[in-house]
């Protein structure tokens, strides 16, 4: 397998989505080609770097934003209010927990 | 895997047992606490969903709102599907016409330096870095800039496979796209992102 046709399977290697057949040709051809080596490991960085980010959440209001933008006359629920069944699993919890 | 990114194909339950697909049932029968749950649940990952694809907060906050407008108008006709791909479905096409309508004035607004900036003010001032230690504020920024010098349609597939853990597969549920397009999107993504974040030298990073 030539580099042009690496190229494609180092992004299957990367997501794990190769065969064990596969994996081997790819890992054969990296040890050997400095090339495909350093794409492979830039590519991996990109990756990383993109999965290491935080979650950027709304601001703090954003629940009662929604609410009030909703068609109708919709009541704001407070904020804790539990089914009786939730009511049970909390008091359980404080008990016990 | 980004920190407490719960994956699309996870349904969360609630300490009284509540999965996201009780809740919206429950929604549907017009109980606004299930449904405040559910904005509790997904707020976060809408929202950073919609930061991602537009690099403005201001504007992620709107198409948030937007999306859960939407959920509440709309679920009368939620059936069967994961509710996760059914948000991230909405919230998808809103970003994408969201772009849509307003790329010239977001490419004039030079959104993404916005986004270190943003970033910066978060993270405490720690005092002596080493000056070619590339801060995580400055990598912050520069992962959110790489981004959206992305196509739209190749933003939002990467954006799901690497921010998001979601596989092929349940990114073309979300997307509505053939697997050969997420695919080719993806690659084609990653080989850009590659040229702009993968010679980034950070400690501990890849040195090649």
């Amino acid at each position: 397998m030539n580099c042009r046709g690496i190229r494609q399977w180092l992004h299957s290697y990367l997501d794990a989505r190769v065969d064990p057949n596969q994996e081997r040709m790819i890992e054969r051809h990296i040890r050997s080609c400095a090339h495909c080596r350093r794409r492979l490991v830039e590519l991996a960085r990109a990756v990383n770097l993109m999965e290491d980010q935080q979650l950027v959440g709304p601001g703090p209001d954003f629940l009662r934003k929604v609410f009030a933008g909703l068609p109708g006359q919709v009541e704001f629920p407070s904020p804790h209010r539990l089914s009786p069944a939730a009511r049970v699993v909390a008091a359980w919890r404080r008990l016990f927990g | 895997m980004a920190h407490g990114t719960p994956a699309v194909g996870r349904t969360e339950v609630d300490a009284a047992g509540n999965s996201d697909e009780h809740l919206i049932r429950r929604a549907q029968d017009g109980d606004t606490a299930a449904f405040a749950e559910l904005v509790r649940r997904y707020q976060d990952r809408i929202h950073n969903l919609a930061y991602r694809m537009l690099s403005r907060r201001e504007e992620a906050e709107d198409v948030a709102q937007e999306t859960f407008l939407h959920v509440y108008r709309s679920m009368a006709s939620f059936r069967g599907e994961r509710f996760s791909s059914w948000v991230y479905k909405i919230a998808s096409n809103l970003c994408l016409d969201y772009l849509r309508k307003h790329r010239a004035r977001l490419l004039s607004l030079d959104a993404p330096a916005e986004a270190e900036s943003d970033l910066h003010r978060e993270i405490p001032d720690s005092g002596h870095l080493p000056e070619d230690l590339v801060t995580q504020a400055e990598l912050a920024g520069d992962v959110q800039r790489a981004i959206a010098t992305l196509p739209p349609k190749y933003r939002l597939v990467v954006v799901l496979r690497h921010f998001y853990d979601l596989s092929y597969e349940e990114i073309v549920q979300v997307s509505n796209l053939p697997l050969g397009t997420v695919k080719t999107r993806l690659f084609r993504a990653r080989d850009l992102l590659r040229k702009r974040l993968g010679t980034i030298a950070t400690e501990g990073g890849w040195g090649a």
